[in-house]
């Protein structure tokens, strides 16, 4: 066997232990990726909770709203188109991902991080 | 099991234990605490015990620890980055607590705690002001500009601006409802098809194979849904800590 100096043989090592486990946190990042099958019902869930959840929230804010002020239906109504808006927002950005997600295949980091804008 | 309580609703009761009531706040121990209390004891027993050996070659409970520690270390990593490391404690717990309370569920005469919306959003709101908290104590009065979406023409800001503040404020509500909405209809599916199999006595076999069926996809969901509640709580947290939407 011949004698390696141990300091070189060592930061060798510690080269080929970074190269495999950045080898190794590439292949958990696509796997990761890949691996959560959704169901078709669930991406329909997803959507649908969206568009409730906007109306839900803008509503009820319009109804305190309301009851604060005294303007009974108004600002209730008022709350409830922009609500409206804020569901078929979310609505499109969730559904964009889940194409996104569902095309590429391996989505690329952005797309998971933050939803494609709608300009 | 009462002859009267054969409704599908009827296995989300609550029923109260030990009734107890703190400041004309009634805090009783119910199923539902019950069920939470060995969620957390479940959770706790299975990561401690499975990783006593601390093997080098772990065995089938430590791989199934280690497992669930790297899913959710890698999850924190891609979505959030290094920064998201110091929250790793508080979303492995959640992942775990909702994985965990959503499987025991599935349980026969076990209850689903997360089939009670007042449960998903009391997390969601931990979520929701954790957050927020997070990124006002980072960015200060930067944080802010979360709400006006970069390149839009100025006179569109005022319609867009509260648009952006309604679609933050829904986040708790959705992450709350999508998990109590999935558990809670998959378990009232679940009862259902169950009654079917009762009532058609022999015939009854067409809808046991169908529940058999919608067991499995129920696990899924089980597990989907914790996943869903975690991830989103890392898309929440990477937007308070790198502002961009």
């Amino acid at each position: 066997m011949t004698e390696e100096d141990p300091k070189t043989s060592f930061s060798e090592l510690d080269a080929r232990l970074h190269k495999a486990r950045q080898k190794e946190d590439e292949r958990v990042t696509r796997l990761a990726k890949t691996a959560p099958e959704k169901p078709g019902a669930g991406a329909a869930m997803r959507i649908a909770v969206e568009m409730i959840s906007a109306l839900l929230v803008s509503g009820g804010i319009g109804w305190y709203l309301d009851d604060w002020l005294g303007t009974r239906p108004w600002v209730m109504l008022a709350m409830l188109l922009l609500g409206c808006g804020v569901g078929l927002r979310n609505t499109y950005r969730t559904a964009m991902r889940l194409n996104a997600d569902l095309h590429e295949g391996l989505p690329s980091d952005d797309s998971v991080a933050k939803p494609p804008e709608e300009k | 099991m009462s002859a009267e309580n054969h409704s599908p609703l009827a296995q989300f009761e609550i029923k109260r234990f030990v009734e107890m009531n703190v400041g004309g706040i009634d805090a009783s121990f119910t199923n539902s605490s019950l069920w939470m209390v060995i969620t957390v004891v479940a959770v706790t027993a299975m990561l401690t015990l499975s990783m006593r050996g601390r093997a080098m070659v772990p065995g089938r409970w430590q791989s199934v620890a280690e497992l669930s520690y790297e899913f959710i270390a890698n999850m924190l990593r891609e979505n959030v980055g290094s920064e998201g490391r110091r929250y790793f404690p508080f979303v492995f717990t959640l992942f775990m607590f909702i994985l965990f309370s959503n499987v025991l569920g599935l349980i026969p005469y076990s209850f689903t705690s997360t089939s009670h919306i007042i449960v998903t959003f009391g997390m969601a709101i931990v979520v929701f002001l954790g957050v927020t908290l997070i990124g006002i104590i980072r960015h200060k009065g930067k944080f802010l500009t979360l709400f006006a979406p970069s390149g839009v023409p100025v006179f569109l800001m005022p319609l867009l601006i509260p648009i952006e503040i309604i679609s933050y404020l829904t986040r708790p509500v959705s992450l709350a409802l999508r998990l109590f909405a999935n558990m809670m209809a998959g378990h009232t599916l679940l009862k259902v098809f169950g009654g079917f199999v009762v009532a058609l006595g022999v015939f009854g076999i067409a809808p046991l194979f169908f529940i058999v069926a919608l067991y499995g996809l129920e696990l899924i969901v089980a597990f989907l849904q914790a996943y869903v509640f975690t991830i989103l709580t890392c898309l929440y947290l990477n937007d308070a800590i790198h502002l961009h939407h």
